[in-house]
């Protein structure tokens, strides 16, 4: 009796009609339009286009530079361990934060430093940690409390490791900052008549006081993308504080667009 | 031989649009097999159409590299099959996340597996259960009418594996649905 589902008895071609007719659905009418949309939207200028061979050589180029500039800065520092650089001209890699003592500048970063607050200390590949008396420091300063820095150095965080200047990309050490001001995206009229849905991932700056400064599409759904933009825009974040200090970050969010009678 | 660099980019050009043509027609023939494929998987008309919309972008954006365009639709259902995997194991894995704590489904009581919709819930619960090589082969061979043939070229398999699969697949089928009937009966 249960067998009637399919048909009068469960036979193998019946399961094979039943998987075709499931499997016998058609597309939206718009679906062909969509792709060729989006191909298009997407297509480099074809006077632009770089043959891969260019693009292959160019890459090898660029990776044996990298080789080659890592090799020899890695290569100097052995036999003049015992003299201290001066601090321009060498690789961002040596470069690691020292906590400023509360006190004064005299314990970590040596009798002949003058008593700047935030001045860096420049690391040897072996760890160690010297003054620098003779050149003015050539790279932005940077200061951090006593205790969060060497905790910081310890875990060797994103913010030792991150350019400083631009935005921190949240993640690993980097939280992400909690949403305060929420406001979902407007559903365009279109595309609810079209009963079309799909998510929108954009990659979103947050600056210091919480607000978002900058939003970029990463995953594009043409008739979502402004809707996602103007939304995510209005969204307010409680700062991330690196070190007690509010810090711009970025991230991506994921805007899903569902019509609302799912 | 300042003549040659307009020359060169018109026929760049030409190339272009002669590529954009054979694409096209490529598209439009094989749209609906893509659509299928990916709904083979997913199930949501919505998110096949995303499937197979990516599918086509990557298929463009490699088409020049294409040497055998003959196998453009194989090539195109293997890839398509693939993002829709992928795309399904994402969405899996976000739904438990998200719904850790969420009751599970009930199993369906033997009235509510008497209709047509619950007959095609129950097919495609046993498509599911199948592993990935078995649910390929059925999938394919009951879209558009394909024979084993045609299947094996879209995969790029032996006739003889394909054949052997659709068997092992739709004797998988036939005992899981056999083994649920039991059941709803039962209870």
């Amino acid at each position: 009796m249960q067998d009637n589902r399919f048909g009068n008895a469960l036979t193998e071609s019946a399961i094979d009609r039943e998987i075709e007719r499931a499997l016998a659905v058609e597309p939206s009418p718009e679906f062909v339009a969509r792709v060729r949309a989006r191909i298009a939207s997407e297509r480099p200028p074809v006077a632009w286009r770089v043959p891969r061979i260019f693009t292959v050589v160019g890459a090898t180029v660029g990776v044996v530079l990298v080789v080659v500039a890592v090799s020899r800065s890695t290569q100097k520092p052995g036999p003049a361990a015992a003299n201290p650089r001066p601090l321009s001209g060498k690789a961002i890699g040596d470069v690691s934060l020292t906590p400023m003592p509360a006190s004064g500048p005299q314990g970590a970063m040596g009798e002949a430093a003058p008593p700047v607050r935030g001045s860096k200390a420049v690391s040897e590949p072996n760890g160690a940690a010297r003054s620098r008396s003779a050149a003015p420091p050539a790279r932005p300063e940077v200061s951090l409390p006593a205790d969060n820095a060497t905790s910081d150095r310890a875990r060797g965080t994103e913010a030792a490791s991150t350019p400083l200047g631009g935005p921190l990309r949240v993640g690993r050490d980097v939280r992400a900052p909690l949403k305060i001001v929420d406001m979902k995206p407007l559903y365009p009229d279109s595309a609810r008549a079209a009963q079309v849905k799909g998510v929108v991932i954009l990659d979103v700056t947050i600056a210091i006081d919480g607000s978002v400064s900058n939003a970029r599409v990463l995953r594009s759904i043409p008739i979502f993308d402004q809707a996602a933009i103007d939304a995510v825009r209005q969204w307010k974040f409680e700062p991330t504080l690196l070190n007690g200090t509010p810090v711009e970050v970025e991230m991506a969010v994921t805007i899903n667009f569902v019509p609302a009678s799912e | 031989m300042p003549e040659c660099a307009p020359a060169l980019v018109r026929s760049r050009l030409g190339e272009q649009e002669q590529l954009d043509r054979e694409f096209e027609a490529r598209l439009v023939e094989s749209s609906t097999l893509a659509f299928r494929v990916a709904y083979g998987v997913l199930r949501q008309r919505q998110d096949a159409e995303d499937v197979a919309q990516e599918a086509f972008v990557k298929a463009h954006r490699s088409f020049p590299q294409l040497r055998d365009r003959e196998r453009f639709r194989a090539w195109l259902v293997r890839m398509t099959w693939r993002l829709a995997l992928n795309r399904q194991r994402a969405d899996r894995r976000r739904a438990s996340r998200e719904l850790e704590h969420v009751r599970p489904p009930t199993p369906p009581t033997p009235t509510e597996v008497a209709g047509s919709r619950e007959r095609a819930a129950l097919v495609w619960q046993a498509i599911d259960a199948l592993p990935d090589k078995l649910r390929v082969v059925v999938v394919l061979a009951a879209i558009e009418g394909h024979d084993i043939r045609e299947v094996a070229v879209l995969l790029n398999l032996p006739q003889g594996t394909v054949k052997s699969r659709l068997f092992l697949a739709r004797k998988r089928l036939y005992e899981y649905l056999q083994c649920k009937i039991t059941d709803s009966g039962m209870r």
